[in-house]
């Protein structure tokens, strides 16, 4: 006999907290002391005054529990017709057990069930707990969800806007682009006129003057599409070089620079290994460096201008680097100059975009990377992009 | 409840005056049958497969017993599934219930069953299937044979079920640390085959290879212990991987026993369970025999002791039966369980005693 109880109550003991997910862990319970004990049904209500089991198992048998107050004692037991009925209060809800015909083992079995009610306690109570977990990782995958969203919402916004900033950038870079010819044009025509009025036009000279005009709206056609290119959307991946990108940022920048007298030095300027990215991006991300470069300059005053661009292959990669020496940037905001709406040059009206996008171009869209050191000198960007062999689009 | 025993299907096919009427067909292993035999007659015919059949004095591993039933049994074609909504059990005071006895979900489809009865009916039964203990279609109705199925035969009678196995403490006891359905993977933590060996080996003095596990298991099954004492026997019949396969499901943590048999007491527990279910004030028309197949196997010869014995208890009632892989019986005041190596002996009773 004593060998059956105590079969009985370890195999009803092992029964408790197999389970994280509360339904299956009291279900278990709730099997396994109903078979092992003989109980023509069994359930598990999880509220005191919840009108249906969350688990029953065997027969529907009505057995209403409202009337009694189930708080004060360990188990109660109620006999109705040929049944014994054992409720076994728990924290919160409780456990009932109906059996037939178990008049003499009943009591044994109540005061059996009644020493596993703190483990099945404190199982259910871990089972809310890994619930509550859930629950609160859920929300949490939730708010990170909508925090993406909106953070891509915000890229997207930036990008309008840091598109809107190079287009105000981009007409001054025409403005400049365009001051020479235009002025060379104005002059070529006065000399015409100043030469008609006095009468000493030569059909020899008026065609060499129109074919000046002509080479230099010739120059300004092609600043035209030079920046409609770079304006072009970049769908797809094109094939390009070194020397290709280098050529579109300059056709664009270099008559600002040279307006500000800061000299360019190409190193490896023959470097033409073609391979495939979005050109437009990449050179809106040299524009920006240079950009910031000039500016560096203009607030410094310094006599010796110079930015030297290298680029180099380095295994499957383009590695290049634009420095300059300008005097570099603070320690204290090196870490701060690639985060959206940081920028050094309030009295320019800076947006502080300009470094953010490039960033985001290099690292996301041409899966490569953008860092910043000082040297001796100034700062140094360093770009470094997979040189693809193949458009994989 | 008339009965007959036929040595063939085609020996029954050629007596019967009439396709009309609703028949069970308890079928013995070797006996030459194919569903497309009934099915083409458009016979009310209903039944299973089993090892061996049972009738009057005998056992025979071939031929068929037909009994003619009053009402049409209910067939459940895949009891892994729930029972299917259109089966009203309720109102059925007695039953008889097959199941194939080599599914894995009998034990769900138990419960299903006992949640679905009356609280006072009354059931017995078994497992049909063939020695093979290969998984067939061997439960079948009169439009289709299936496996996984079980037929519920209800009752008009009263029923009254003994059940008694006779096999003895031998070890233990174990814990049955991991288990799945019906594979004993682990006991005590071990490979459940390595503690069964040792323990069978040193007390049989025999060895175990790889083709005679069943032919020395069948004399030591395991014991489920139960609240009340009661043993419930389950029979190893294969080894995997160190894992022993049962006829029904072991539930993980069972405390459990090794037992083994001596024939006078098997032949004893088969007479107990007639004494159980017969009793001479009531109008017993049929005597029902379940007995397990290995059984028979650990009894060999001494088997037709074992039918003698019920028969002795029970005069000049007709018996005979199935022998089965698992056996079925309630009590009706709490589950119904599926028993191995057991022997269940229905009494059929006339109301009108």
């Amino acid at each position: 006999m004593l060998l059956q109880q105590l079969t009985i109550s370890y195999e009803c003991l092992s029964s408790i907290g197999n389970s994280i997910e509360l339904e299956s862990m009291m279900s278990e319970i709730v099997i396994t002391f109903s078979r092992k004990t003989g109980a023509v049904t069994g359930s598990y209500y999880h509220h005191r005054n919840d009108a249906e089991p969350l688990i029953r198992i065997g027969k529907t048998i009505a057995f209403n529990l409202s009337d009694y107050n189930l708080s004060t004692q360990e188990y109660y037991l109620f006999t109705k017709d040929d049944k014994q009925i054992v409720v076994l209060p728990l924290k919160h809800g409780y456990l009932k057990f109906i059996y037939k015909d178990k008049e003499e083992s009943i009591q044994k079995l109540a005061s059996m069930f009644a020493n596993f009610k703190q483990k099945i306690n404190l199982s259910i109570a871990a089972c809310n707990g890994v619930k509550q977990l859930e629950e609160l990782n859920d929300d949490l995958e939730d708010r990170v969800e909508k925090s993406v969203k909106q953070i891509r919402e915000n890229e997207k916004m930036l990008i309008s806007q840091s598109k809107q900033v190079v287009m105000g950038e981009m007409i001054e870079m025409i403005a400049h682009q365009w001051r020479q010819p235009i002025t060379s044009i104005g002059m070529i025509a006065n000399n015409v006129l100043f030469d008609m009025a006095l009468g000493e036009i030569k059909e020899t000279e008026l065609k060499i003057s129109i074919d000046k005009i002509n080479t230099q709206v010739m120059h300004l056609s092609k600043t035209i599409d030079d920046f409609r290119d770079f304006f072009k959307e970049s769908k797809t991946e094109q094939i390009t070089s070194f020397l290709e990108i280098l050529e579109g940022t300059m056709s664009i920048i270099d008559k600002q620079l040279q307006g500000h007298n800061i000299e360019i030095i190409v190193l490896n300027k023959s470097l033409n290994t073609s391979f495939y990215t979005y050109k437009n991006e990449l050179i809106q991300v040299f524009l920006n460096i240079l950009g910031n470069a000039k500016d560096a300059f203009d607030d410094k005053h310094l006599k010796n201008k110079q930015i030297t661009i290298a680029a180099v292959s380095k295994g499957k990669n383009l590695h290049v680097t634009i420095q300059d020496t300008a005097g570099g940037i603070e320690t204290e905001i090196m870490q701060k100059v690639f985060e959206p709406y940081f920028s050094t040059k309030m009295k320019k009206n800076g947006t502080g975009l300009g470094l953010y996008m490039s960033k985001i171009i290099v690292e996301e869209h041409l899966h490569g990377t953008l860092t910043v050191t000082n040297t001796t000198d100034g700062a140094m960007f360093e770009i470094t992009i997979p040189l693809k062999e193949r458009n994989y689009e | 409840m008339k009965s007959s025993y036929f040595h063939s299907v085609a020996e029954f096919l050629q007596s019967s005056q009439s396709i009309d009427g609703i028949k069970l067909l308890l079928i013995a292993e070797k006996c030459h049958f194919h569903h497309s035999m009934i099915q083409s007659l458009h016979m009310q015919c209903y039944g299973a497969i089993f090892p061996e059949v049972i009738y009057k004095n005998k056992h025979y591993d071939d031929g068929l017993i037909v009994l003619e039933l009053e009402q049409k049994p209910l067939c459940v074609e895949n009891i892994d599934n729930e029972i299917d909504a259109n089966i009203n059990l309720l109102g059925i005071s007695s039953m008889i219930v097959f199941v194939d006895g080599l599914s894995a979900h009998i034990d769900s489809f138990l419960f299903s069953i006992f949640e679905s009865i009356d609280e006072d009916c009354i059931l017995f039964g078994g497992g049909a299937g063939k020695l093979t203990l290969q998984q067939e279609k061997v439960i079948f109705t009169p439009d289709a044979i299936y496996k996984d199925a079980a037929l519920i035969i209800p009752l008009t009678q009263k029923l009254q079920v003994g059940v008694h196995h006779g096999w003895e403490y031998l070890d233990g006891p174990f814990i049955a640390t991991s288990t799945q359905d019906n594979l004993l993977k682990k006991i005590n933590y071990a490979d459940a085959y390595d503690i069964y060996k040792e323990i069978v080996q040193k007390d049989s003095g025999l060895n175990f290879n790889n083709n005679n596990f069943f032919d020395i298991a069948k004399s030591y099954p395991l014991g489920i212990v139960t609240m009340d004492g009661e043993v419930i026997v389950r029979d190893p019949i294969l080894t995997q991987d160190g894992a022993l396969l049962l006829v029904g499901v072991m539930p993980e943590n069972s405390i459990i026993n090794i037992l083994k048999g001596k024939k006078e007491n098997l032949i004893q527990a088969a007479k107990n369970a007639a004494e159980d279910a017969y009793e001479e004030t009531t109008n017993a028309e049929l005597i029902f025999m379940v007995d397990c197949i290995s059984r028979a196997l650990f009894l060999e010869s001494s088997f037709t002791q074992e039918i003698e014995a019920v028969k002795e208890r029970v005069g000049n009632v007709e018996v005979l039966g199935v022998l089965t892989l698992g056996e079925i019986a309630n009590n009706s005041k709490a589950y119904i369980n599926f028993y191995n190596k057991t022997c269940v002996v229905g009494a059929i009773c006339s109301y009108n005693s």
